[in-house]
């Protein structure tokens, strides 16, 4: 480059810098993240999913056979047969944190290795997607999987599960898998199995959501669904899926479960609905 | 991006501290415009579509919080286009205060953009929201005002 302008370019950096600035910078930096952190479900993201949760490959493990299983009922809490084992990987540009449910120690041990076994199926393919992220990314940002469970429902009949999943890298992507036990079959249950043969639930179901769709956008400013004008025809929500997320709550009640995205745009974060009882019938 | 474009902010917050500062004049409002930028970078971080242009929108939202910040002010001087720098900015080391004086608010954010941020003609462009041969002309306009002969081989 010219001489004059190498030295005025000299000049230039050779300014003088406020010794306060580095640390005002620092503030208005934190602040601001902080208040993306807490924004994360409120704030409009156009439906578009984020990079990370692109590169998830995750399928919702869905029991379509029922187990058939030698019929131990077992009443009592399972909640104290779950234990946790922690699985963590640090790689150049990413990490990994894993809080891994297992069933040790209830009386159906047929039931206890299949519910094992999807849950190592399930977060084996969690650490798939990630082993395949880290290969394929690099630099920054740093990305982060968080993954972690809780026990929803413990009751006399039913035992329901979630193992939730967060995918950070830049902005953060939420998905989950459910599970429920019928105790008195010491089944793995799936949404079928909640309704009479020949009973059109995912119709029935879908018809409730979206009357609870409507009425909660018409009362709520703030709520958005893809359902109306206003999204393209493979966006917009339609009716669930054989395998929709769902779960029993402790006083019975079936709730549907959605993933981010699946039924409304990102800031609505992960809506559930509860299914009226006319529908499904609390037990 | 959020990541990236914090890393972006702490690789190059003096410059774009220089740059408020040679549209404000003074420390105090130069780091308030620094501060203000920095905080609506990483808050719209889902604006950052491409993370190659992350510096260039670094320096875009500053400059634009700068020409607000000047716009809100009551300072009735002549209009940005003409706005040139007067003997009192004494910060300012005299080669520079001289080279830079003749030169408008956006000849002389050209000038600084290209020889002391490194940027490529294309993304002043961006930048300046104006287009390539614009941006050319004016730099080349600037640099003879400060009569400065480039060599071939930095030719614009």
């Amino acid at each position: 480059m010219n001489n004059q302008l190498n030295n005025l370019k000299e000049e230039y950096l050779g300014q003088e810098i406020p010794k306060e600035l580095k640390g005002l910078v620092e503030s208005s930096i934190k602040k601001a993240k902080k208040e993306n952190r807490s924004q994360h479900y409120f704030r409009f993201t156009s439906g578009v999913l984020s990079a990370a949760a692109a590169f998830v490959l995750i399928v919702n493990i869905s029991p379509d056979v029922a187990y058939a299983m030698e019929n131990i009922p077992f009443v009592g809490s399972i909640t104290k047969a779950v234990t946790f084992r922690n699985y963590s990987k640090t790689d150049q540009n990413m990490n990994i944190q894993m809080t891994i449910p297992h069933i040790d120690g209830i009386e159906n041990s047929q039931l206890e290795e299949q519910l094992n076994g999807h849950i190592e199926q399930y977060t084996a393919q969690i650490q798939q997607a990630y082993e395949k992220e880290v290969a394929e990314t690099s630099g920054l940002p740093f990305g982060a999987y968080d993954t972690d469970y809780q026990i929803l429902t413990d009751s006399s009949r039913y035992f329901s599960m979630r193992i939730d999943t967060t995918v950070t890298k830049g902005s953060a992507a939420q998905f989950s898998n459910f599970f429920t036990i019928d105790k008195q079959t010491g089944e793995i249950l799936s949404l079928s199995d909640l309704f009479k043969d020949k009973t059109d639930y995912l119709d029935l179901i879908s018809r409730d959501i979206l009357k609870q769709m409507a009425h909660q956008i018409q009362t709520d400013d703030n709520i958005s669904y893809f359902i109306g004008d206003g999204w393209s025809d493979d966006e917009t929500f339609k009716q669930i899926k054989p395998d929709q997320n769902f779960y029993i709550t402790t006083d019975g009640h079936l709730v549907i479960a959605f993933d981010e995205y699946e039924a409304a745009p990102g800031y609505m974060g992960m809506p559930e609905f509860t299914i009226s009882d006319d529908i499904y019938m609390p037990r | 991006m959020e990541t990236l474009i914090e890393q972006a902010i702490l690789d190059n917050y003096q410059n774009l501290y220089y740059l408020a500062f040679q549209y404000v004049k003074n420390q105090q409002d130069a780091m308030d415009i620094v501060q203000d930028s920095v905080y609506k970078a990483i808050k719209q971080h889902k604006k950052l579509k491409d993370r190659e242009y992350v510096k260039s929108w670094l320096w875009k939202i500053t400059r634009n919080t700068a020409l607000d910040f000047l716009k809100n002010q009551h300072c009735h001087s002549a209009s940005l286009e003409t706005l040139t720098l007067t003997k009192e900015d004494h910060y300012l080391d005299i080669d520079l205060y001289q080279a830079l004086d003749h030169l408008n608010e956006t000849e002389r954010t050209i000038v600084t953009l290209k020889y002391f941020d490194d940027f490529k003609i294309e993304q002043i462009a961006d930048i300046l929201n104006e287009n390539i041969n614009t941006i050319k002309s004016k730099l080349y306009r600037a640099l003879k005002k400060m009569k400065i002969e480039l060599d071939v081989e930095d030719q614009i």
